[in-house]
């Protein structure tokens, strides 16, 4: 693993388990976006389905409270995943996160949350934040195993692009309206 | 023979917004083809067509495909200029430990059949493909911003790709529903409302905003502001 994303998850991680200790659950979707920025510079798959997972937790953690359901299992998977990064386990690093996530599946059939739609939801969220960090819809898509389809309707209701120039809007126009003449 | 390309973002908006037959007197107007690569339509139809969620919308762009409408490319030399193209987009912008790869092989292979066809313009809706062409440098700088990282140009990488876009035309979804009022194509929807006209046009703006093109509110006002002077 990219030494400087083990560092960042590592660091995420530890605020994950503080979260969890206090039961601010909300606060999770906002740590997923601290591996964001190593999303979309390294585009590694460990930065992507950490930042995943831990939306889909957040989820998933709010579900469990508004249904009166409890999970102990997350916390002793999240200690176990920072135990085996910090002392540079990598592989077992990875199998507690593939467990995290097949925790988050069994979790469908006690809080009918069609759990495979939270994790695609967390996939297309996530990749939106990719774009806005400025890579393309279609290379998004591509590290996501998304569709562009999926995230260009969502991009679209969220985010608005940052550069206008007013002389592209005359320009563009005037070039169109050549080509239909 | 004139030529337009389209990535799959444009044909996406379109088939959103219920705007996918615009295509079709768009291109008796245009007279002459109107092309996707093989890349594309995998985007647009094989792919989405083997799913719930957008297989009536792959459905109507493969009936665009077969009505001849839309045809598709299958040279091979898009995908090696493609591959080209994509290796010095994905190498302009670099952080500390490396370049980040910002675009995806597919839209690369359309902005090549723009290139080696002589294309009238390619029609993509995507906001950072256009930015690395047009806008390299206030791309960096949402970059910079966004990654939070210090990020340099590779010159050598910027230069070449620069050289070999210089000629072409880029417009949006947007462009095409702007003429497509502006000629008319969309006047059974102008309807007894107040500043009927107007509306239409700023629903259908809206519309393709809202499922991904990327233009800013400020734009849409602008088109809006001059489409009701026709002051260009």
């Amino acid at each position: 693993m990219n030494q400087i994303v083990k560092k960042d998850i590592l660091a995420v991680l530890e605020n994950v388990l503080s979260a969890l200790k206090e039961k601010d659950y909300s606060a999770l979707g906002e740590l997923s976006n601290h591996v964001i920025h190593d999303a979309s510079i390294f585009q590694d798959d460990d930065s992507v389905s950490f930042a995943i997972l831990i939306y889909a937790l957040s989820k998933t953690l709010q579900r469990c409270v508004e249904c009166g359901v409890q999970f102990t299992k997350f916390e002793s998977l999240l200690a176990e995943a920072h135990e085996s990064l910090k002392n540079d386990s990598d592989e077992i690093y990875k199998s507690k996160i593939q467990a995290l996530f097949s925790v988050i599946q069994s979790a469908d059939d006690k809080l009918k949350l069609y759990i495979e739609e939270v994790i695609h939801k967390a996939k297309i969220k996530k990749g939106s934040k990719m774009h806005e960090h400025g890579i393309s819809v279609a290379r998004t898509a591509e590290i996501l195993g998304i569709s562009q389809w999926e995230l260009m309707t969502y991009i679209g209701k969220t985010w608005g692009p940052e550069f206008v120039s007013d002389d592209d809007v005359k320009k563009r126009i005037v070039v169109a309206r050549k080509l239909f003449v | 023979m004139k030529l337009l390309i389209f990535d799959a973002g444009p044909v996406i908006s379109l088939t959103t917004n219920n705007l996918l037959w615009l295509l079709s007197p768009l291109k008796q107007r245009f007279k002459g083809d109107f092309c996707i690569t093989e890349a594309v339509k995998k985007e647009l139809v094989d792919r989405p067509v083997q799913t719930k969620k957008f297989k009536f919308e792959a459905i109507q762009v493969e009936q665009q495909i077969e009505s001849k409408v839309l045809k598709v490319l299958k040279q091979n030399d898009f995908f090696v200029n493609g591959a080209r193209l994509q290796s010095l987009a994905n190498n302009i912008y670099r952080t500390n430990f490396g370049s980040v790869p910002i675009v995806q092989r597919g839209e690369m292979e359309s902005l090549a059949a723009t290139i080696l066809l002589d294309a009238d313009a390619f029609v993509t809706d995507e906001r950072i493909t256009r930015m690395v062409i047009e806008a390299p440098e206030p791309l960096r700088q949402i970059l910079e911003k966004r990654l939070h990282a210090k990020i340099t140009i590779n010159d050598d990488a910027l230069h070449e790709l620069e050289e070999q876009t210089r000629h072409i035309n880029i417009i949006r979804s947007v462009e095409l529903i702007t003429v497509a009022y502006e000629q008319g194509l969309l006047d059974k929807f102008i309807v007894g409302l107040p500043n009927a006209r107007k509306e239409l046009l700023e629903s259908v703006l809206w519309g393709a905003k809202l499922n991904g093109c990327a233009v800013g509110e400020q734009e849409i006002n602008q088109i809006l502001y001059l489409e009701s002077k026709r002051i260009i």
